[in-house]
């Protein structure tokens, strides 16, 4: 036995969603950036931007959720941050930040209400809050030019759930 | 075009206005977020904090995921004593998924939450997080509770996420 849905059920338009979505995630983005990246000790430094492409207008909040590995942490502490078109949410905690020559890494959690549909530029970078020099981590996506046995890249998920 | 799905594979939800219960997919989400500075004492146990959220549909229909970051500072007793439950520690107890990212300097370090609770009735349910020692020897994972500029002037405002997902199962006897 089966039973029919229609499509107006299981479909979504570009800018609205039927309400029997609300809570689900309607659309999903993953990016990867397996780049070695050196950061800079400037007070605001961004370390790498990618574009998503938002389909459900201010009617879905997004979520990112990323895990960046890193490489000689250097004792120094810049926040994180993620900018979505200019506008900064200040997030992240990072693992072993005491690894001068050694390994770390930095775990993101963010959601972003009221974001327009279409091409949306998100950036990952640092910035103090008393526009000091100074920098979290050298190193992002550390590689074998820092030790032999590294292969590391970051990933970041993405969804849009409708609200 | 339209397409057929099997009855054995999605119900129609009892609460009105919600969707149907797809087994793997999220059916609902919670956002909860904190960017207040907080400090926390040495005891054998404690709460860090506390959230809410609904739960719409059935403890036969769906399970919870906690998904979490919270920052934390200033102590140099980092250790796996961290605990957390949902509706009081008889309920739905769990002491897992909550992983200490060295909370001994001022850096943007604290917990990471990473959970599943299962048989979880309908309704608003409180989930909380804190720590316990197993010894019994007085501790805290953390002095500080979202830190910011007046831990060291270089830190921004940080703060606490929450993201709860309510995702549908097919047979909760085979979790």
């Amino acid at each position: 036995m089966s039973i029919f849905i229609a499509d107006n059920v299981q479909s979504r338009t570009s800018s609205t969603a039927p309400p029997s979505m609300v809570g689900h995630i309607t659309n999903s983005g993953v990016f990867i950036n397996r780049t070695r990246i050196v950061t800079s000790a400037a007070a605001s430094s961004n370390y790498f931007n990618f574009t998503y492409s938002k389909q459900g207008g201010t009617s879905t909040t997004l979520v990112i959720d990323a895990v960046i590995p890193a490489y000689n942490a250097d004792n120094d502490l810049a926040a994180y941050f993620i900018d979505i078109d200019g506008t900064k949410k200040y997030t992240g905690i990072q693992a072993n930040c005491n690894a001068t020559n050694g390994s770390s890494s930095i775990q993101i959690l963010q959601f972003w209400t009221g974001l327009a549909s279409g091409s949306r530029t998100i950036t990952f970078g640092h910035n103090t809050a008393n526009a000091t020099s100074n920098r979290p981590v050298n190193i992002i996506n550390p590689n074998t030019s820092d030790d032999g046995r590294f292969s590391t890249g970051t990933v970041i998920l993405i969804h849009e759930i409708q609200q | 075009m339209s397409t057929r799905i099997s009855v054995d594979t999605i119900t129609q939800a009892s609460n009105t206005g919600l969707g149907p219960i797809i087994p793997g997919q999220v059916l609902y989400t919670t956002f909860r977020e904190n960017a207040t500075r907080s400090t926390l004492s040495a005891s054998t146990n404690g709460t860090v904090g506390t959230t809410t959220f609904n739960k719409m549909y059935g403890a036969s229909d769906s399970y919870i995921i906690i998904k979490g970051i919270v920052p934390g500072a200033n102590n140099n007793n980092t250790g796996s004593f961290f605990k957390a439950y949902v509706d009081g520690e008889t309920s739905f107890a769990s002491t897992y998924g909550l992983m200490d990212i060295e909370a001994s300097q001022v850096h943007s370090n604290g917990l990471a939450i990473h959970q599943a609770y299962y048989g979880m009735g309908t309704g608003l349910h409180t989930y909380t997080y804190g720590w316990e020692t197993r010894d019994g020897t007085s501790n805290v994972p953390f002095n500080v509770v979202n830190p910011n500029s007046s831990d060291d002037a270089r830190n921004q405002q940080t703060g606490t996420v929450f993201i709860i997902y309510e995702v549908g199962i097919n047979n909760p006897n085979s979790i």
